[in-house]
């Protein structure tokens, strides 16, 4: 099991794969591998998305995405 | 030389005989297994996938999902009896002080073979199950009326056909007298929860085949006009009894886009081979050219306890069971895996000679579904002591931080449980003998389907997660409004 953490300045809908799956700000469980990363609603962030490889992660060190 | 009186009754009966093959054969030809329907040009609003069915309760709080295992009749009964054990179950609703069965707040089931019976029996007539499902399955010779219904003589023609076999007169029969002749569609428009996921296995690639839309978006084709009885045929096909079911690999319209997950894990391969694996598997459906058809039978053959389904959508994060964990949907997720195991207990070892080659293949055939099930339960056991580790980690990093909130933290403090309901788990050696030697097959006496509707309650009532679990909901009821 693998841990996400996706950083933005307000909370919202976090995309994998397209996917509403998580939330900003809040750990996300996932198996190990390759996503895509966006967020939902307007997108009035960048980058518009991120190719992401998870692994070797955990609750307190998970891998960190930022949107701005 | 023969005279032309002689030849005549020969010319006839020559005659006579090449009009019997002929109708035979014009039978034969015309006997075709009921094809898929496409895949619609417009993509359809209504699809059988699990975000389209209401939830039966007010929310997802406490999310309860079954597996109901392979193994005949028994297992049919078997999971029958937890499901009269969780309807007599009552729990009250923390958040609103609604008084309810924990079988109402059951939001999905997976299942194989024997138990896709139940649970599509269920999904599609709800709590009438309690009152006719015995007398329509649980307590007739399913396997005596296939046997006929091979050996009727106006059958065969049907099955001489290379398009049609057992396996159709088999889904026709449970179609006819199960099922009501009830397609996908009926479910749909029944709107309501448990989602099904009735579990076969693709003979070719070995791996899983689920009958939800999601599955079947990948071979082009529409589930809502699928009858419930060839998705219940297809997953309890068992082999060598019965053949496989065939279906169409159609051309995918143009508003289909494959899952961007089958493209990412085509790269996982040394990160997470499980899900490689499956990626790769799915992936054939999208080469139409070299797999036009689907053959699909026995689920038991992929996983006889209908739970690796369930868990892919636990460790997928787009899967439903992990979007309410992750999205803060679910406090609760409970799985209940129903198990009534593959065979009977192996005599052989009583005896000096070797087994036979009936019992060798018979062996060969459920050794490993009972092994593999075990490993598939210790591995959803193991996802759940990382989830409570986890949810330990940061609740140790906030005491200990000077600055709690540069923690992560979850969007909810949601548990997993897994309650293993398996007659192997009977305590008194006599009576889990008497019950694991039940037969697998499709008719029991009315005798052994009490037995094995008892002993599923009984088992509920010393399993120790689910006595943890009623103990939680009866807690957190003394808080409610």
């Amino acid at each position: 099991m693998e841990f996400l953490l996706v950083v933005y300045g307000t909370e919202r809908d976090v995309l994998i794969d397209g996917v509403p799956a998580g939330l900003t700000n809040h750990l996300i469980t996932l198996a190990p591998g390759a996503y895509t990363i966006s967020l939902d609603g307007d997108k009035d962030f960048t980058p518009v998305e991120r190719e992401i490889l998870v692994t070797g992660t955990s609750p307190l060190k998970p891998m960190r995405v930022e949107f701005a | 030389m023969l005279s032309p009186g002689r030849r005549e009754p020969r010319g006839v009966a020559f005659v006579a005989a090449g009009v019997i093959v002929i109708a035979i054969s014009g039978l034969t030809g015309c006997a075709h297994y009921p094809l898929t329907t496409p895949l619609p040009p417009q993509k359809p609003a209504a699809r059988y996938a699990f975000e389209q069915i209401p939830s039966t309760g007010a929310d997802d709080d406490l999310f309860v999902c079954l597996t109901f295992s392979g193994g005949g009749t028994r297992a049919a009964a078997f999971s029958y009896g937890v499901l009269q054990k969780l309807r007599d179950t009552s729990i009250v609703r923390a958040k609103d002080g609604r008084h309810e069965t924990l079988l109402d707040e059951v939001d999905c089931i997976s299942s194989v073979s024997g138990g896709s019976f139940t649970a599509a029996y269920y999904a599609l007539f709800g709590a009438r199950i309690f009152q006719d499902y015995r007398s329509i399955f649980l307590d007739r010779n399913v396997e005596g009326e296939l046997f006929w219904s091979a050996a009727n003589p106006l059958n065969w023609p049907r099955l001489l056909s290379p398009y049609f076999s057992r396996i159709d007169l088999a889904a026709e029969l449970y179609a006819n007298t199960i099922f009501q002749n009830k397609t996908y569609a009926d479910l749909l428009a029944g709107a309501h929860r448990p989602f099904i996921i009735l579990n076969g296995t693709d003979l070719a690639t070995g791996d899983g085949f689920e009958f939800t839309q999601d599955q079947f978006d990948l071979i082009g084709s529409d589930l809502a006009a699928l009858p419930i009885a060839r998705a219940v045929a297809a997953s309890s096909a068992f082999p060598f009894l019965l053949t496989p079911i065939t279906f169409s690999n159609h051309t995918t319209p143009g508003w289909y886009t494959a899952p961007p997950g089958l493209k990412h894990a085509a790269g996982d391969y040394y990160i997470d081979r499980r899900r490689y694996m499956w990626a790769s598997h799915q992936s054939t459906y999208l080469d139409k050219g070299a797999t036009p058809y689907v053959h699909v039978m026995d689920g038991g053959l992929a996983d006889n306890i209908g739970l690796r389904a369930l868990e892919r959508q636990l460790v997928d994060p787009t899967g439903f069971v992990a979007r309410r964990y992750n999205l803060a949907k679910a406090s609760k997720v409970i799985f209940i895996v129903v198990d009534s195991k593959a065979g009977e207990p192996a005599t052989y070892n009583k005896s000096e000679s070797a087994p036979g080659l009936a019992d060798v293949a018979f062996k060969t055939a459920t050794t490993s579904m009972d092994n593999f099930s075990a490993e598939t339960i210790e591995f959803l056991r193991d996802r759940q002591r990382e989830l409570d580790q986890a949810r330990q980690d940061v609740e140790v990093c906030k005491q200990l931080a000077r600055t709690p909130s540069d923690c992560p933290s979850f969007a909810a403090p949601a548990e997993i449980e897994v309650v293993d309901v398996n007659l192997e788990a009977i305590a008194d050696p006599a009576r889990r003998t008497q019950l694991l030697s039940i037969g697998t097959n499709f008719s029991l006496p009315s005798t052994d389907v009490d037995l094995l509707i008892a002993a599923a309650s009984d088992l509920l009532d010393q399993n120790p997660a689910f006595q943890k679990l009623l103990a939680a909901l009866r807690s957190a009821t003394a808080g409610a409004p």
